[in-house]
């Protein structure tokens, strides 16, 4: 089933992954792509006529927890990572068009 | 004390306890042999300080009788888990400077027990990789033969216990990133049942697969390790409520009674003969023991590995999504707009690899191929795990076969090629999509002196017949005594 995707299809698929289309290495991204899309088509052929789906091997179900106060980062140790930050806030670029 | 490293942690245990040595003479030791075996790029982060802090207040403990089952002793841990105060790169450039704000479940379950932690292992980036070559770090050596890959992912975890560095350290196992770095070592490392071990703190790769367990150089110390990490996580919804057996209460039983099951399609063509034969020979010791040995059949374990690299990539596409270069991680300057910024941080950050299992993953989710391909494969998921429910409810308690089809092969020998890295794991990720427990355990060499593991697979929850075959199987041989210390 599977066929090699086009330069632009495995372009798309960069920015679908918030991956870079300026890569060194588009071409060998895309050849390896393709290599594995083909390898991963042989399921194509497996029957799983009338098989229910597998997401977790273990029943889940929904865990209910009274809604109390518990211990959690302090605003210091959440922005400890951060490169950008602005007292206790995160800067980042221009989301919303207007005046900054 | 020169041979503190050679100690298992019975061993360590005692002579800590009958003050034959203290908690700072053996981390001393420790940091000294880390030194001088830098070669084998073994470590991302050693951390002195706070590993002799951490033998100060055991041996202060030990002196007081206030004792547990890792007190002072000197542990290292995958640096894809998480480590207050002490930084986890994930073998990532884009983590390079990241430090976690607070401890994953199995290091305060770890410090609990007065371990002493004295660095974070190299691995292959995020755990994505079966050769610890995909390391922004540059790529662990086999001790055994340092132009060889040690495995991986937690191939730096594997090699510093080969290397007698440290005698038990922490792994992660998403398709054989425990067992296959084990075999290649000559150590030994169990993947536990999904949901035995807490997740929390430790970065996700595939979270319907991902599972810690631990190494170390015999089965003894891999039970009392196990030990100290199991047992449900109200802060990890997926570890399961049930109550953790003494893991080690179970070894020195014999075998009698036991079948042990050879299934025909891990004893396939392309096998290496030495392999093959190595864990033919470790069936017949078992068999020797007491056990039974029976023939039995996984028809659909030919399409693990294709399910594995839909299902693992998927999943991994969703989990990745967090690292968007704001909160924390890699950063790019210049960026005007914030797509720009999301876009040029991960392009920067990721190596090769994990690029490729995001764009297969966000592929194989999008709008289209979702059907095609990710719901097939959960569909071919399910087959797989019938497989090992048919064979353990009637046929067998544990499947024996080898870890991996061949030995440790030349560093560099595989990276051009990503399918061939990627079938090094036909024989491990079956275990992973069906969830269940599995270990290594050494089982021989191949003429040029590179070990060989036998891997055991048990039924879900079972760790405790497992641990007890290898151990039967360890003491009976003399595979697990043979060392490449330097």
């Amino acid at each position: 089933m599977a066929m090699n995707l086009s330069k632009e299809e495995v372009l798309k698929i960069i920015f679908l992954a918030r991956l870079s289309t300026k890569e060194e290495n588009l071409d060998q991204m895309i050849n390896d792509f393709n290599n594995v899309l083909n390898y991963v088509d042989a399921l194509s052929k497996v029957n799983v006529d009338n098989i229910e789906p597998l997401a977790h091997v273990h029943e889940s179900y929904n865990i209910y927890r009274e809604d109390v106060c518990g211990n959690g980062l302090t605003t210091e140790e959440a922005l400890l990572n951060t490169s950008d930050r602005s007292g206790s806030f995160i800067r980042v670029p221009l989301i919303i068009e207007g005046e900054s | 004390m020169t041979n503190l490293h050679e100690l298992s942690l019975k061993q360590l245990r005692t002579g800590l306890d009958n003050k034959e040595f203290s908690s700072k003479e053996l981390t001393e030791h420790s940091l000294a042999r880390i030194a001088s075996h830098q070669e084998l790029n073994a470590f991302i982060n050693v951390t002195p300080e706070i590993a002799l802090a951490a033998a100060d207040v055991a041996d202060q403990k030990i002196k007081n009788k206030d004792v547990k089952s890792l007190t002072g002793i000197p542990l290292a841990i995958k640096d894809l888990i998480l480590t207050k105060g002490i930084k986890t790169t994930c073998a990532s450039k884009f983590l390079e400077n990241f430090v976690a704000p607070y401890n994953a479940t199995v290091i305060e379950k770890l410090l609990a027990e007065d371990a002493v932690i004295v660095g974070k292992t190299n691995l292959d980036e995020f755990a994505m990789g079966s050769s610890n070559e995909n390391s922004a770090f540059g790529p662990v050596k086999n001790p055994w033969n340092h132009t060889k890959v040690p495995g991986g992912s937690s191939g730096g975890s594997a090699a510093v216990i080969a290397a007698g560095l440290v005698r038990a350290t922490l792994g992660t196992d998403t398709g054989g990133s425990i067992r296959q770095p084990c075999s290649f070592c000559s150590i030994t490392g169990i993947k536990p049942t999904y949901g035995r071990v807490s997740r929390y703190g430790v970065t996700a790769y595939a979270s319907s697969l991902d599972q810690v367990g631990p190494m170390a150089g015999n089965v003894e110390d891999l039970a009392v390790m196990l030990n100290a990490l199991c047992g449900k996580d109200p802060l990890d919804a997926t570890s399961v409520s049930l109550k953790t057996p003494d893991f080690t209460k179970n070894l020195g039983q014999d075998l009698k009674g036991l079948r042990v099951g050879m299934p025909k399609e891990y004893f396939i063509d392309g096998i290496q003969a030495e392999v093959r034969s190595a864990v033919e020979n470790a069936v017949k010791q078992l068999e020797s023991l007491g056990a039974t040995v029976v023939p039995v059949s996984l028809p659909n374990t030919e399409h693990a590995v294709p399910t594995y690299y839909i299902i693992a990539p998927a999943e991994a596409s969703s989990n990745l999504g967090r690292f968007d270069g704001i909160r924390f991680g890699n950063r790019a300057t210049g960026c005007e707009t914030l797509e720009d910024l999301y876009c040029e941080s991960r392009s920067q950050g990721f190596g090769i690899e994990v690029k490729r299992r995001i764009m297969m993953g966000t592929y194989v989710l999008s709008s289209g191929y979702y059907d095609a391909y990710y719901l097939k494969a959960q569909k071919v998921r399910r087959l797989v795990k019938n497989d090992f429910d048919k064979v353990f409810a009637k046929d067998c308690d544990v499947i024996a076969s080898p870890v991996t089809p061949t030995t440790a092969f030349d560093l560099n020998s595989r990276v051009s090629d990503p399918i061939q890295m990627y079938l090094n794991d036909i024989f491990t990720i079956p275990v992973n999509l069906a969830g269940l427990p599995a270990l290594s355990v050494p089982c021989g060499f191949d003429q040029n002196n590179l070990p060989i593991g036998l891997h055991l697979i048990g039924k879900a929850w079972d760790e405790e017949t497992l641990l007890k075959t290898a151990f039967a199987y360890e003491q009976s041989t003399e595979w697990s005594k043979k060392n490449c210390y330097k």
